[in-house]
């Protein structure tokens, strides 16, 4: 397959779970969106050592979501953000529901949140939220804990589960690492 | 407690998809488009500075950021690249190529010993290669003076001034590159 095909067809497979993925860690869509393109342009950048990589989508989900801790970047990405926003058709309200959990997820400390992300929604194994973190197993169980403690009044039958081993969300191969 | 967390990730799950089904995304094309575009801009900033550079004889080392293969100080092949503070930043040699400073040039001062110090001190009054040279046969003002007497330049650096007759603007230029010890070192 051609590089370019090939790299479109990743794109066009990849890119909104991304940056689904990345708004459940930022809580802003166009932030999200913003992270995603920019890692999705580095990645063409560096395609041919890229596309070599098992789970390239592991890679762009790290690089998306350092973007968006980027303090400078996030100043930036804001005022694009709002300018693409202008733009664009507004995006149907949030429930009550998601919402709810959108703050909550703000409240809790970026690490523990996105932790929650990788094992809850991405599906990821404490083992491979580690790897892809860089922090020990241990730190991911207790950001899980925590997380999870912080979240339960907000979500619905959330009681403080022992931290598991095995994820709840969607299965998936586990990524190998950029 | 299974039920529990299926909460939190159904609900997590919902929230994702709300972002997936209302991402405004460009196309492919446009990604690939603007790191293209992105990459030919670095490029071009890249042979922008590569205009300029005028390889040293010798020393074999390029503006630029460009290593330094003529230096003694170049590791075998194998080995690990030289560390990143004896190659040239963009914004150094950008500096440098702006006032027509060649890598000949500072490698001539760096070889007769200059720091950046006196060059530093040299920029800050004004003075030319030529009056740090010659300060007998310049003229000299009161701050030039002090300026040349607190650089304090051996023969050997003296020489190297005169030979490579540096203009005030050459010099602020070397100033504001701020070559460090090990750039200056790499480049003697």
């Amino acid at each position: 397959m051609p590089k370019a095909d090939e790299f479109d067809h990743f794109y066009a497979m990849t890119s909104r779970r991304l940056v689904g993925q990345l708004f459940a860690m930022t809580g802003d869509l166009a932030e999200a969106e913003d992270a995603v393109q920019e890692a999705y342009i580095r990645a063409w950048q560096r395609w041919p050592r890229i596309r070599t990589y098992d789970d390239r989508e592991a890679w762009i989900r790290t690089v998306a979501y350092r973007l968006t801790i980027n303090s400078w970047r996030n100043a930036r990405n804001r005022l694009a953000a709002h300018l693409r926003a202008s733009r664009r058709t507004e995006p149907p309200e949030l429930s009550a529901t998601l919402l709810t959990l959108v703050s909550g997820l703000r409240k809790i400390p970026e690490a523990q949140r996105r932790a929650i992300v990788l094992h809850h929604l991405v599906g990821l194994s404490v083992e491979q939220v580690a790897a892809e973190t860089g922090a020990p197993a241990g730190t991911v169980k207790a950001r899980l804990a925590r997380g999870r403690k912080a979240l339960a009044p907000l979500v619905a039958d959330l009681d403080e589960p022992s931290t598991r081993e095995h994820p709840v969300g969607p299965s998936r191969e586990a990524p190998a690492h950029a | 407690m299974h039920d529990s967390l299926s909460g939190l990730s159904g609900q997590l799950s919902e929230l994702a998809g709300y972002g997936s089904g209302n991402a405004d995304l460009d196309t492919p094309a446009a990604i690939r488009q603007r790191g293209r575009w992105r990459a030919r801009r670095r490029r071009g900033g890249a042979a922008l500075l590569s205009a300029g550079v005028i390889a040293a004889a010798g020393t074999g080392l390029t503006l630029g950021g460009a290593t330094i293969p003529g230096s003694t100080r170049t590791p075998a092949s194998g080995q690990s690249a030289p560390a990143a503070s004896v190659r040239l930043t963009a914004y150094q040699a950008h500096v440098l190529e702006q006032t027509h400073v060649t890598a000949a040039q500072v490698a001539a001062l760096a070889k007769s010993g200059l720091t950046a110090a006196q060059i530093k001190e040299m920029a800050a009054s004004h003075l030319t290669a030529a009056q740090l040279a010659n300060p007998g046969k310049e003229h000299l003002s009161a701050a030039q003076i002090v300026a040349a007497y607190t650089a304090h330049l051996t023969a050997a650096e003296r020489a190297a001034l005169a030979r490579e007759n540096l203009s005030v603007p050459q010099i602020i230029a070397l100033a504001k590159a701020n070559l460090t010890a090990a750039q200056l070192a790499a480049l003697a």
